[in-house]
């Protein structure tokens, strides 16, 4: 089977000694290690496709990984087989910012891409700053919420190139004929693409993909609210988005905020003090013409619809000095290098995520603390992160636990507390769209037409069941 | 009456559907019957198609569950239909169908004003829907069905809306839905799959399963039947009543002029015209930007057939908006934002060699007519001046893409004329989602005779195989359903992977077959 | 240049005629050319307020299947004009042409998009459904009624203008005897009616109030013809007809007021396509009085603190003008408003389906005696709409929509009050 997958990839790409297994058989997330018999590490589609056909004739499971860390289990083979890293894949085939869009491979990161746009006053949708070795490609395809509400598309994806678990190479969308540019996802025949947006690999391994792009502002100011409560948050949110105003819009609690704003132990500790109870940030940002003038009238919006409820938008929270610029550095500028954010003061997290609307937000955050409570865990340093989603019309909510993954008990403590607390949150109405894990099985034996439905489909499009068995409902 | 073909178990299944759905809630008769299988396309004129055998009126998922479940059991085919708006493809083409016309369910279940979001049943017109939202400080979009169209069946078949331009257009506007499949078990998704009575959200849980729904035509019935839907409402910077005055068919619409404004600029050629276009996505500015041709100005202004073809011969609109782009703009946040995009507008037109319209074809044009495409682009005025259109190149790709894909259709339509009518060289482009995509379509008038529609049909079909071949997708084609898929899906891959989820879920082939792909026997 | 240009052969997507007779070929024309659009289902988009007032086809909206739309009306006329369907195929084809109000909802709608006149095609189907089987027995008793008493509701001819009789002393004329320039042409329903003999006696007097010198034909006074127009009786129609501009003309009047919506409707356009010469002009009483007064206000004595909606009768709004394509769907809608506004403490608010989109009373068409169910379920609808408005009653100005409104009404919980505005005027002066 090795000499098999050299042949196909070439030897220096297969990896099978127990480093590397045992490096590629845990991640972040607290589920138990799972080794794969093999890494192997594919530079073209023709080398996937290679894979996948030896996968079907000897019936070995695939994993598709493509960012160089991992937080939920999703690249852990549940049933061995052969971890496939796409991570060498990391070109930026095209930019093109005429039809602001650009088409990447899984390998690329973030700070590849954004500094890659920022060449041509482009920039990508990102997620909350995400860890530098993330894979754009996979944020996109697993849905990973945007930081700007603004643009009624939820998701930046627009057409792929995919290998099916069947063998077939398949190219969504426009991207289906070769005479289009690749500018829209839908078909061909129906909306194929929707089917491997959150499936964690399990449908095919993509070798491309398209995402939309937008203006890179040259002229912006960051705002922030101060607010005891998300429930306090939640109108002001709600108004200014209807409002049309900003670009990035999210909620940090105290936790969260300190955690991205602290260089030192000390900086963490006094934000901890300083800062209020939940932050919103909002950037108002020029758009290519007229810039300031933009931004002149967002504000005017902003500070009536404050007025107007009784808050206020200003310069910074919790006296710190600097705040907007040193947030801006952080929004706009992705370090390759550098301790990841979120396990710089505290070992490593545990999220909890899940979509709900920003008026269920409170109830949700109390079951969250009161459960983290009686875990015994500090509820003060639960993060809460909050992403209102095309224009506030729903969030995407996130609590993260801390836990000190050198430590057994805590590692036992945090993971009873997630699972008792997911399947509250579940039972409460959160809903849960991207069911890494365990939550996999509350998800689907919840949702049971839903859960027939996609194994039917499975069947179609990996019918050995040969990529990342074990995932989801399969 | 002619065309009507009996099951050999017409009784029981009459039997069954009545005990289903109570008497009167189900009808065979002739003259029922008659009503549900004509259409503005060809297929009633040129003897395509075949009265249904039955006509039932669900109220519910479970009263159509139940008629599919019936179907099932008889093997006999069903065709959902929502305001059963123009007929595509939901006049049937076989015997034995049963018509599942969804008249008892109208209901809006709900509306989230703070969350922007409707759940509402197939019969709510998408006009109801707006009606309910402008209240509230809210819209939705108009295709060119109309808003006297089902919103459901709105939110399943193409639905490029004007203001999908800024808004997003209606694939990406469906959260949860509620769905009988051809199999008879009822599917939801999105956060209807979790709880029944909860739609605000339409992904996942994991993979989406919307995906089966659409495509760029939708699945034209061939995959069961929505019976609810959550949909995403907009802000709205307008008025709560839909500012109209007049009377038809000479009513005006003036939104207010400190939050809206309309623009029709014009250039030498397509080309700068999409220029304009590009440039106005990338200043983020605007509600609503099209460059429509010639023969919509014409299509949506005229009042009568005679005003219609008088100033079509004097070229009015011809000598005029050629090239011309219809802008509007919209000052959500405040006054001061429409007129920093007054500005911004103004710039760019200067930049790109923009002419205003004359103020006369201004006057004369927007009062009247420009608000349709915000209000319910009524495109059924396009039947007025030959009985019937048609269109032959429809793609949605980039904006530099759609120019070549018109200029396609400026040959083809040439190659056809006649029976095509004059249309001076339709090319309608939409930008959308800020420009990132464009649409462009071939829309002309065709004379509505067996002769003339017979005669294009043949071509058209003729010229989709020919674009099939050279791996070229024309979206027309999808509108033609199975015929087009079966045809399309080997070249571009997708037919075993259709036909493996047709099978998944249509086993006994049942839905409006042979929609959405053909299976074999 | 237009020579050059491909042109439909056809001449009438050229223009459409709207002269000569409404015959098969039109029919066929109107019937074939429905593009199953469905706006002859709903109220016209831009004035469509929400979700519960948006349909526009009393017919459709009750009885739910498509055949009973305009759209399934041009389904069955193609059908059976093609021979594809039998007239005898189907008992139901009777309900489908007769079970309509004939309200010109559908047909105001479709004028939106395209040249058409989709009453006449109901007209021209309910006159070949009757050559072949007769009318409906309720119309016919009708029929007889007219033939015998040149009324439809079976009374001697002397009671015709009852309501006069104790109104000597209001100096009306006598037409039969002297003259005058204004002829009150009352109509059947209302010359008698007892349930509306007052109303009649209170537009006699509000006439007589603004100065008018009008008379009226007493018991000669013959039927307009609108039942029989209607209900698929062309040749008694006509008889009728003729027959009245034949005395209107001998009269020597000047103008012809009536009261009644179904007569002004079928005076104001079907009279004027008999190709008769019409020495005279139609009003109706309220168009007429505000004519009268635009310029000097009426003195009212009283106020009337109410607040009110007004029913747009259809034959007095939407299906009262003669049909020219592109041409505005006039009617006679401002001129009861603008009286109502007058009246002192009156305040009007307006329901969600009014002028050439106002929602039908149920009472046209022969509804009201052919199909009460249906007609009085029509008018509950419309009454729930004026309870929306918030309103203490309903104004309108038509026997046929009053005596419909009040019998569907009858049955409801929470009654609203019908008032005619004559009634209402009366109150105030």
């Amino acid at each position: 089977m090795i000499k098999e997958l050299k042949d196909i990839v070439g030897s220096k790409n297969v990896l099978d000694d127990q480093e590397t297994l045992e490096f590629y058989a845990v991640d972040h997330s607290l589920a138990s290690p799972k080794k794969p018999i093999a890494v192997a590490k594919p530079k073209s589609t023709e080398e996937i496709q290679e894979l996948v056909a030896f996968a079907n004739r000897t019936l070995t499971p695939l994993v598709p990984s493509s960012s160089g860390i991992h937080f939920y289990g999703a690249t852990l083979p549940e049933q061995g087989g052969v971890v496939v890293d796409l991570s060498g894949m990391n070109k930026i085939l095209e930019i093109d910012p005429r039809n602001r869009k650009v088409k990447i491979e899984p390998g690329v990161t973030w700070p590849q891409l954004q500094a890659a746009l920022k060449e041509h006053d482009q920039m990508a949708l990102n997620p909350l700053f995400p860890h530098p070795l993330t894979s754009a490609l996979t944020s996109s395809i697993e849905r990973e919420p945007m930081l700007i509400p603004k643009y009624e598309y939820g998701d930046p994806v627009l057409p792929m190139q995919i290998s099916l678990g069947n063998g077939q190479l398949f190219r969504t969308g426009t991207a289906s004929d070769a005479h289009c540019e690749g500018a829209y996802p839908e078909g061909p025949g129906i909306d194929f693409y929707r089917f491997f947006l959150g499936a964690q690999g399990t449908m095919g391994i993509v070798s491309w993909l398209n995402i939309k792009t937008e203006y890179r502002p040259k002229h912006q100011k960051v705002w922030f609210g101060a607010f005891e409560d998300l429930e306090d948050v939640a109108q002001p949110i709600y108004k200014l988005q209807r409002r049309h105003v900003g670009n990035e819009c999210f909620v940090l609690n105290r936790f969260m905020l300190a955690q991205l704003l602290a260089e030192t132990s000390e900086d963490f500790e006094t934000l901890m003090e300083d800062l209020p109870p939940y932050t919103l940030v909002m950037v108002v940002a020029g758009a290519p013409r007229r810039p300031l003038e933009r931004i002149a009238y967002e504000e005017e919006a902003m500070h009536e619809v404050a007025a107007s409820l009784n808050f206020e938008m200003t310069k910074t929270v919790g006296g710190v000095s600097g705040l907007g610029t040193t947030m801006l550095d952080k929004l706009r500028n992705f370090s390759e290098d550098g301790d990841y954010w979120k396990t710089k003061f505290k070992n490593t997290s545990q999220d909890i995520f899940f979509i709900t609307t920003m008026d269920r937000a409170q109830y949700y955050t109390d079951i969250a603390l009161g459960y983290a409570a009686s875990a015994g865990l500090n509820a003060q340093e639960v993060g809460v992160y909050m992403q209102p989603l095309e224009r506030g019309r729903a969030c995407h909510l996130s609590f993260s636990l801390p836990c000190d993954a050198t430590c057994e008990r805590d590692l036992a403590r945090v993971g009873d507390l997630h699972a008792d607390l997911s399947e509250r949150l579940i039972s409460e109405g959160a809903f849960f769209t991207r069911p890494y894990g365990p939550w996999a099985d509350i998800v689907y034996r919840r949702t049971t037409q839903y859960t027939k439905m996609l194994k039917e489909l499975k069947v179609v499009f990996d019918p050995n069941n040969i990529l990342n068995p074990g995932k989801l409902c399969h | 009456m002619e065309n009507m073909v009996r099951h050999e178990k017409h009784v029981e299944i009459m039997n069954a559907l009545e005990a289903a759905l109570g008497v009167g809630n189900v009808k065979d008769n002739a003259v029922t019957v008659n009503a549900y299988f004509g259409d503005w396309l060809p297929p009633k004129t040129l003897g395509q198609s075949v009265p249904p055998e039955f006509v039932a009126l669900p109220n519910g998922t479970l009263e159509t569950q139940a008629i599919v479940q019936i179907c099932n059991r008889f093997k006999t085919p069903f065709i959902p239909v929502g305001s059963n708006q123009w007929s595509l493809t939901s006049a049937p083409n076989r015997p034995h169908t049963v018509l599942i016309d969804c008249k008892r369910m109208g209901e809006i279940h709900e509306i989230d004003e703070n969350n922007m979001y409707a759940v509402i049943e197939p019969l709510v017109t998408l006009a109801q829907l707006q009606g309910e939202a402008y209240k509230r400080g809210l819209y939705i979009g108009s295709p060119e069905a109309s808003a006297q169209s089902s919103a459901v069946a709105g939110h399943l078949f193409q639905g490029m809306w004007g203001t999908g331009y800024r808004l997003g257009v209606a694939y990406r506007n469906i959260l949860g839905i509620e769905w009988v499949l051809p199999n008879g078990e009822i599917l939801r998704t999105g956060s209807f799959a979790q709880d029944a009575t909860c739609g605000f959200w339409g992904e996942g849980p994991g993979p989406d399963l919307r995906g089966m729904l659409r495509g760029y035509a939708g699945a034209m019935g061939g995959i069961g039947v929505v019976t609810k839907m959550a949909v995403k409402l907009h802000p709205y910077p307008g008025p709560k009543l839909w500012p109209a005055e007049g009377l038809i068919p000479n009513m005006t619409s003036t939104l207010p002029e400190d939050r809206f404004k309309w623009y029709i600029v014009k250039y030498d050629s397509l080309e700068t015209a999409i220029n304009f276009m590009y440039e106005i996505g990338k200043a983020e500015i605007a509600g609503l930007v099209q460059k429509w041709p010639t023969v919509y100005y014409n299509w949506w202004w005229a009042n009568s057939n005679e005003e219609y073809w008088e100033t079509w011969k004097k070229r009015v609109f011809q000598d005029n908006v050629k090239n011309a782009v219809g802008v509007c703009l919209w000052g959500f946040s405040s006054d001061e934002q429409l007129e920093y995009e007054k500005r911004v507008l103004e710039d760019i037109i200067e930049e790109t060699g923009g002419r205003m319209v004359s103020q006369e074809i201004f006057d004369m044009w927007v009062p009247r007519t420009a608000n349709n495409w915000i209000r319910d682009t009524n495109g059924s005025r396009m039947m007025r001046p030959s009985g019937t259109f048609l269109a032959l190149r429809l793609q949605t790709d980039t904006l530099d893409y759609s120019v070549g894909q018109v200029k396609t259709g400026y040959e083809w339509v040439d190659k056809f004329t006649p029976p095509i009518l004059d249309s001076d060289g339709p090319d309608w482009i939409g930008g959308y989602d800020f420009g990132h995509f464009g649409f462009g379509e071939t829309d002309f008038p065709v004379e509505k005779t067996a002769e003339a529609l017979g005669d294009l049909m043949g071509k058209l079909l003729v010229m989709t195989k020919e674009d099939v071949q050279n791996g070229l997708e024309n979206g027309v084609g999808p509108f033609l359903g199975g015929a087009y898929h079966a045809m399309a899906g080997e070249v571009f891959g997708y037919d075993k992977l259709l036909r493996g989820i047709k099978k998944a879920i249509d086993p006994n082939i049942i839905s409006n077959p042979p929609h959405n792909i053909p299976m074999e026997d | 240049m237009a020579d050059e240009m491909l042109l439909p052969k056809h001449p009438w997507y050229h223009k459409y005629p709207i002269d000569g007779p409404f015959d098969e070929k039109k029919a066929r024309w109107t019937a074939f050319n429905c593009s199953r659009c469905s706006v002859c289902k709903w109220v016209d988009s831009w004035r469509v307020q929400g979700h519960r007032y948006a349909r526009i086809c009393p017919q459709h909206t009750k009885y739910l299947y498509d055949s009973h739309s305009a759209q399934g009306k041009c389904d069955l006329a193609l059908a059976l004009i093609d021979g594809k369907m039998k007239w005898d195929e189907d008992p139901e084809i009777k309900d489908i042409l007769f079970q309509c109000t004939m309200c010109g909802g559908c047909d105001a709608m479709d004028k939106s998009i395209r040249d058409a006149e989709l009453i006449k095609m109901y007209r021209w189907l309910r006159t070949e459904y009757v050559k072949r089987f007769g009318p409906l027995p309720e119309h016919k008793a009708m029929l007889d009624s007219l033939k015998q008493y040149d009324n439809v509701w079976l009374q001697p001819r002397m009671r015709r203008n009852s309501w006069a009789k104790d109104l000597k002393d209001l100096g009306i004329k006598d037409l039969n005897k002297d003259k005058a320039d204004v002829l009150l042409f009352a109509g059947c329903t209302y010359g008698l009616s007892e349930e509306l003999k007052d109303t009649v006696v209170n537009i006699a007097k509000v006439l007589k109030k603004v100065g008018v010198d009008f008379g009226t034909l007493g018991d000669k006074e013959m039927c307009c013809g609108s039942p029989p127009d209607k209900t698929g009786n062309p040749e008694e129609y006509e008889r009728l007809a003729r027959a009245n501009i034949k005395r209107f003309n001998e009269l020597g009047v000047k103008t012809v007021v009536t009261p009644c919506a179904g007569c002004y409707g079928t005076m104001r356009v079907g009279y004027a396509e008999l190709g008769e010469t019409m020495n005279f002009e139609i009003l109706h009483v309220t168009e007429y009085i505000q004519q009268l007064t635009k310029n000097k206000k009426i003195k009212y004595k009283r106020e009337v603190p109410v607040t009110v909606t007004w029913h747009d009768p259809c034959h007095l709004g939407r299906m009262s003008r003669p049909y020219v394509p592109g041409k505005d769907l006039e009617g006679v809608y401002e001129e009861p408003r603008e009286i109502l506004r007058g009246i002192p403490g009156v305040e009007l608010v307006e329901m969600e389906r009014i002028k050439e989109y106002a929602w039908c009373c149920g009472g046209g068409g022969g509804a009201f005696t052919a199909f009460k169910d249906f007609a009085q379920s029509t008018a509950r609808e419309r009454i729930e709409e004026a309870k929306d408005t918030g309103a203490d009653i309903m104004v309108t100005s038509c026997p046929w929509c009053e005596t419909n409104l009040r019998a569907g009404g009858s049955g409801m919980e929470e009654k609203m009050e019908i008032v005619d505005i004559f009634d209402l005027m009366m109150q105030a002066l």
